[in-house]
């Protein structure tokens, strides 16, 4: 067991037991090694199960809102910074949250490691490492992958992997990876397509769209008591998946969530059908920090973005559009 | 009915040729659904299975019923022919054991025996659309199709069953149809020989017993009758984020919902995937919802598979086939879920 793994169970228990903690959220293993599910403890007991390792992708502020209060949660930086979101909406009020910050060196894609390895799952016992390297123990053999080669997409891009907010860290800051010129590499391609073709490119993705609300029900910002995803009066879209309603379903959800998402990437992680969602609110996101130079999910004392204002404001628009 | 074998050199061949009668549909490179291919060299592959299982072939996502219009004589309804629905014959190619097994459980729910409604669109596409089955050369992470009874890997619910045995498939003809479908080959195949038996068992128990964990699937069903209260059920589903990843993408689930889609005084009504981890799935006019949670969502998920159906079907509608276990964003393991539950005491 990592010494952060145990300071996590430390924290909790003592979250549980000194500070009124209702329930604590974190990570317990599931059947194999690359299987960790979210897990709720609310007994020091139930706090001995949590784990931390390289398959913790989930973000667990989704959970937040819905927890009994007060409640403690283990936050990497891209969780911490959507609670941000969520604290600046006041969806949740800070002294309601303890937070078990965690410096995260990014979290395992298994669709990169597979295919690297000749092993099969079923002989995979270990999925370790460090922040170097990931080390596939599988069948009594280990097998080393560079990390940044192992990581999932989004956390290749990530520039903040320190929680910008927390009650306690566990273990010590870690400096950004990301390189500043891949960060966006993926949205160039896009942007630099013609309008109709860009259109068609999104239709096509979404086509493989069954309308399963993973995105949605997995994004800690995606809070909305009614959606117009599940409205049938007004319809704003057609129960049925097709392209255009299943596009313009994402549409809504990505405008929604300009100026909050945090780009933790769980809409395309959870996605089935492998539909590059992370794009479109990445493309807001890059739009806010060339516009204004804002981050979301950085400063939980500030108003949130759209309800800033400032006489400085300048009016201009996006690089190539004015 | 005897068995074949057929070079693999000669499969793309006898492909060839029913392509000629069918549009032929096999699993997609990106590994995503079935689709419509003429590659037939490469239409059989032996490894992977489609995220989306190939109920949508006979039960797709949204469906058109029929299509009405208000004019100065009324209402003007016009049914859509079942038989539309496939716009001529079909052939799956490639399919895997537990989805052969799923479509045979899902021909016992659209069917007037057990469920009292022979559905027509179900029915005609069934009717319009062969099934060939492939065995697995390795199981998927997460496959645990060797605990599911209604699987036999070595002799699946296919009109065709092969196994590749290396240099040639093994072909079992499984119904009239499928017998018809060799036929189509006649000169690609010969008779098996009882080696070529052997091997194919061979390969079906090795199968098997990488894909079985000792789940009691069978079992559940006693236990789950005690359990309907249970506490457990609001702890096993805590992470659940009510997306309906696990029964959209399920081979066995078939709960559909039914729409209209208007514009000015014309329409049409069609029927869509619907599913119990839905929040208005239970949903009625007056607000109340039995399931609004979802540890109740997880009891019916969990009941309808291994208890409610069993009762009327006497077959376990789970297969095994891991999509609800590699695919769930939060990580619920119906295997751990199974276990949880048959090692619980009623309250």
């Amino acid at each position: 067991m990592s010494d952060i793994e145990q300071r996590i169970r430390d924290e909790a228990k003592r979250a549980l037991t000194e500070r009124g903690a209702a329930c604590v959220i974190g990570f317990r293993q599931g059947r194999k090694p690359w299987r960790v599910t979210p897990h709720f403890a609310t007994t020091p007991e139930h706090a001995e199960k949590l784990v931390w390792n390289n398959a913790c992708a989930a973000n667990l502020a989704t959970y937040i809102i819905a927890a009994p209060k007060p409640v403690a949660v283990v936050l990497k930086g891209c969780d911490a910074r959507a609670l941000v979101t969520l604290l600046q909406e006041h969806q949740v009020e800070r002294d309601q949250v303890h937070i078990i910050g965690v410096p995260c060196a990014g979290m395992i894609d298994l669709e990169r490691l597979e295919p690297r390895n000749s092993a099969t799952w079923e002989t995979v016992t270990g999925l370790d490492g460090d922040s170097a390297e990931v080390v596939v123990t599988a069948g009594g053999k280990e097998y080393r992958v560079a990390r940044a080669e192992a990581l999932l997409a989004r956390c290749r891009a990530c520039a903040h992997p320190t929680p910008a907010v927390y009650d306690i860290l566990v273990g010590d800051p870690i400096d950004p990876a990301v390189v500043e010129t891949e960060r966006y590499a993926r949205l160039a391609e896009i942007e630099g397509m013609a309008p109709l073709a860009r259109r068609q490119y999104w239709l096509e993705q979404f086509e493989r769209c069954i309308r399963c609300n993973a995105c949605r029900n997995v994004c800690p910002l995606c809070y909305c008591r009614e959606c117009i995803a599940d409205l049938r009066e007004p319809r704003f879209v057609a129960r049925q998946p097709n392209p255009e309603d299943n596009f313009l379903f994402q549409c809504v959800r990505a405008w929604h969530a300009a100026g909050r998402c945090v780009d933790c990437g769980e809409c395309e992680r959870a996605c089935p059908m492998d539909i590059p969602l992370r794009d479109l609110g990445r493309k807001l996101e890059k739009e806010l920090r060339d516009l204004f130079g804002y981050e979301a999910g950085m400063d939980c004392e500030s108003a949130p973005f759209l309800a800033q204002f400032a006489d400085s404001d300048e009016e201009k628009s996006a690089a190539g559009r004015e | 009915m005897p068995d074949y074998v057929i070079a693999k050199d000669k499969a793309a061949a006898w492909l060839r040729r029913l392509g000629e009668k069918y549009a032929i549909y096999a699993p997609a490179a990106d590994g995503i659904a079935f689709a419509r291919t003429t590659d037939y060299a490469s239409a059989l592959q032996p490894s992977g299975n489609t995220r989306r299982p190939p109920k949508e072939m006979f039960l797709p996502a949204g469906q058109m019923m029929l299509i009405f219009r208000q004019g100065e004589q009324g209402m003007q309804v016009t049914e859509v022919a079942p038989e539309s629905v496939a716009s001529g014959p079909r052939l799956l190619v490639g399919v895997r054991p537990c989805d052969a097994a799923a479509l045979s459980l899902l021909d016992l729910v659209f069917s007037e025996n057990y469920s009292g409604y022979e559905d027509p669109f179900y029915r005609a596409a069934r009717a319009a659309t062969p099934v060939i089955s492939l065995l697995c050369a390795e199981p998927l992470e997460g496959c645990f199709c060797g605990d599911a009874p209604a699987v036999d890997l070595a002799s699946p619910a296919a009109d065709v069953a092969l196994v590749d045995l290396g240099d040639r498939y093994f072909a079992e003809a499984r119904s009239e149809t499928g017998q018809q479908l060799i036929a189509a080959g006649e000169g690609l195949f010969a008779a098996a020989s009882d080696a070529d038996r052997k091997a194919r068992d061979q390969l079906a128990a090795d199968l098997k017993a990488r894909t079985t964990e000792g789940l009691p699937l069978a079992g559940l069903r006693e236990k789950l009758r005690g359990l309907h209260d249970s506490p457990r059920w609001r702890e096993l589903a805590q992470q659940c984020l009510r997306c309906g990843v696990c029964s959209f993408l399920c081979p066995t689930c078939h709960c559909f919902d039914i729409q209209d889609e208007v514009v000015g005084c014309a329409g049409y009504r069609y029927r869509c995937w619907d599913t119990c981890q839905f929040t208005d799935f239970t949903l009625m006019t007056s607000g109340e919802n039995p399931r609004r949670e979802p540890p109740e969502r997880l009891k019916q998920r969990i009941c309808h598979k291994f208890e409610y159906l069993p009762d009327r079907t006497e077959m376990v509608y789970c297969v095994g086939c891991g999509r609800c276990v590699r695919l769930c964003p939060a990580g619920l393991d119906v295997r751990e879920t199974i276990e949880e539950l048959s090692g619980v005491h009623a309250p």
